[in-house]
Formats: structure tokens, sequence, C-alpha cells
């Protein structure tokens, strides 16, 4: 008997333990599910703003490069201007240069022209003084030449001659010298030779050279 | 040693130095075993000086079967070559062995002796010679005297 109130007991014990259970159980999903949504909120809250930022973005760089744009083509327009004038104005100067150069040019012809005209008509008559002290000069040493000078040249000069005769003939007669020699040496026969040999041999032993 | 005539072997200073050169090359073998004389005569002198040799050993009464006495004999052709007078000839012809033969004999007939001829080619001389011997020069050369020749012809 007493077991069955403990049966009971049990029994009320176990589905309160079951009902707990299943309380948790249904806590734990609703709070799974409020975690999801804000998951999907969250998510949903960032695309927003990279979508936004994106857009932003291309904006901000479409701006630019009109802008880039806009101010290259202002750039270009001055800078043609620039050279424009600048051709200009060299162009100018390179005139008003040649103007003057031309204008400097005449002037020193013409200073030129007077100088020397100036200077040939001073100088002409120096020219002939000097000219008649040269010829006055060269008159003075050609007499020199021939009271002086001519003389002793012609006496050495025949010295000279009279030397290198001399030395001619001393050379010519060496040569001719030579040449006999030569000539009589050759047309000596072999046997002529020793014989000739022999002659001197007999006078050696009669002047008693082998004594 | 006087009686030694060499003058088949040599006429001149240069010749003599060689003659001497061989002749020593064959006394230095005299005495070997295999020593054979023709054999080195023959290789030192040819065929014909060789022969001349052995005439004179023979002339000389040398026996070639005795060492000894070859080596003497080999002594005394050496003292006998390099006491013979030497006879500077300056010629104006370029001698063959034959006209150095004939000089050379004319020494031994004439002065009784054999010389060494030591020859100085010099065609200035134009003939004759000049000889130099005991320290005495004479120009017997023909060159003196068509010297005069030609100085004579130059003062006409």
């Amino acid at each position: 008997m007493p077991a069955l109130p403990l049966q009971i007991m049990s029994l009320v014990a176990d589905f309160m333990i079951f009902g707990l259970v299943i309380y948790y159980i249904v806590r734990l999903r609703n709070q799974e599910k409020e975690i999801q949504k804000k998951e999907t909120k969250i998510d949903t809250n960032y695309h927003q703003i990279v979508d936004d930022a994106l857009s932003k973005e291309r904006k901000i760089i479409e701006d630019a490069t009109t802008e880039a744009d806009q101010i290259i083509g202002e750039a270009k327009h001055i800078n043609q201007g620039v050279r424009d004038e600048v051709n200009q104005a060299l162009q100018m100067l390179v005139a008003d240069i040649q103007k003057k150069a031309f204008e400097a040019a005449q002037n020193f012809t013409a200073n030129y022209q007077l100088t020397l005209k100036d200077l040939s008509q001073t100088s002409l008559s120096q020219f002939q003084d000097i000219v008649k002290s040269l010829q006055q000069d060269l008159q003075n040493q050609i007499k020199e030449f021939h009271n002086s000078w001519l003389p002793d040249l012609e006496k050495q000069l025949e010295e000279y001659k009279k030397s290198r005769l001399e030395q001619t003939d001393k050379v010519v007669a060496k040569i001719v010298e030579r040449a006999s020699q030569e000539l009589i040496n050759k047309t000596i026969s072999l046997e002529d030779h020793k014989d000739l040999v022999r002659q001197s041999l007999e006078k050696a032993k009669k002047e008693g050279v082998f004594d | 040693m006087d009686q030694l005539d060499l003058s088949d072997f040599f006429t001149t200073k240069s010749e003599s130095l060689d003659f001497s050169t061989r002749l020593s090359n064959i006394g230095r073998r005299v005495y070997e075993t295999d020593f054979n004389l023709e054999s080195m005569l023959l290789t030192e002198f040819g065929i014909q000086k060789k022969d001349r040799f052995l005439s004179l050993l023979r002339n000389n009464q040398i026996n070639t079967t005795s060492n000894s006495n070859l080596s003497e004999f080999f002594n005394l052709i050496t003292q006998k070559i390099s006491s013979l007078p030497i006879v500077t000839l300056s010629i104006a012809f370029e001698p063959d062995s034959q006209s150095l033969q004939d000089l050379s004999q004319w020494f031994t007939l004439n002065i009784n002796r054999q010389v060494i001829f030591e020859i100085i080619v010099d065609p200035k001389l134009i003939a004759g010679a000049a000889i130099t011997y005991n320290g005495r020069y004479e120009d017997y050369s023909a060159k003196s005297k068509f010297a005069q020749i030609l100085s004579h012809g130059y003062t006409l």
C-alpha cells in the first residue's frame, strides 16, 4: 500500500520535471528565433550601409573626373595662348635685332672707308720716302760689294777651285792606279804569276834573305 | 830529323796545324788493343796521304808493328813541324795546292830546307811577291815599280 502514494508522488514529480524541460526547450527556441531576427536585421543594415558608401564613392569619382577634365581643358587653352604670345614676342625681337645689326654694319663700313681713305693719303708720301731710302741703301751696298767683297770672293773661289782640282787629280790617279793594277793582275796567267813569284824568291835568295 | 821531308803532307801554316792535330789523334790511340794503323791513317788523312805516310814510315825504317816505335816517330814528326821556319809570302794571286807544292819544292831545292808558308793574297801587288822571313821584309812585287812608272807618267 505505501507503494502507491510513492508511486503517485513519483509520477507527479516526473510530470513536473518533464514540464520544466519542455518549458526550458520552448524558451530556448524563442530566444534563438529572436537572435535570428536580430542577425537578419543587422545584415540588412550592413548591406544598406555598404551600398550607400559605394554609391557615394562612385559619385565622388565621377565629380572628380569631370572637374579634372575641365581643369585640363582650361590648362591646354592657357598653354596655347602663352605659346602664341611668346612666338610673337620672339619674332618681333628678331626683326628688331636684324634692323639694328644692319644699321651698325652700315655705320661700321662708312667709318672704315673713311679711315682707309685718310690712311692711304698719309701713308703714300711716307712710303715714297722709305722706297727712296731703301734704293739709296741698296746702291751703297752694291757699290761696297763691288769694291771689297767681290774681289775676296773671286780669290776664295779660285783657291777652292784649285784645291778641288787637286783632289780630283788625286782621286783620278788612284782610280787609274787601281784599275791598272787589277787589269794587269788579271791579264797575267797563273803560270806567269808562279814564274814571277819564283823570280822574287831567286832575288831574295841572292840578297841573302833566307840566310 | 833534318832528312825528314814532310812537304808532301802540308805546305801552309794552317795545313801543318791540321796535320799535327790529326797525327796527335792517331798517336793517342797507338797503345789501344784494337789499334789499326792503316785504318787510322785512312780515317785521318784519306787514301793518298795514307799511302804517302806509309812510304814515309818505310823510308825511315819504322817498324809499324811496334807501338813504341810508332809513338816515338809521331813525336819526332811533331817536333819537326814545330821547328819548321815560317815564310810569309804576299802574292797577287790565289794559289792552288800544286802552286804551293811547287813553291815548297823550290825551298827544298834552293835552300835545302822545308818551310811553312803563311800566304797573304793581295791583288794590289800586281805580280811577284813580298817576302817576310826571320823578321826581314822585302818587297819584290811589281807594285812599287808600277807606282814609279805611274808617278813618272803624271809628272810628264
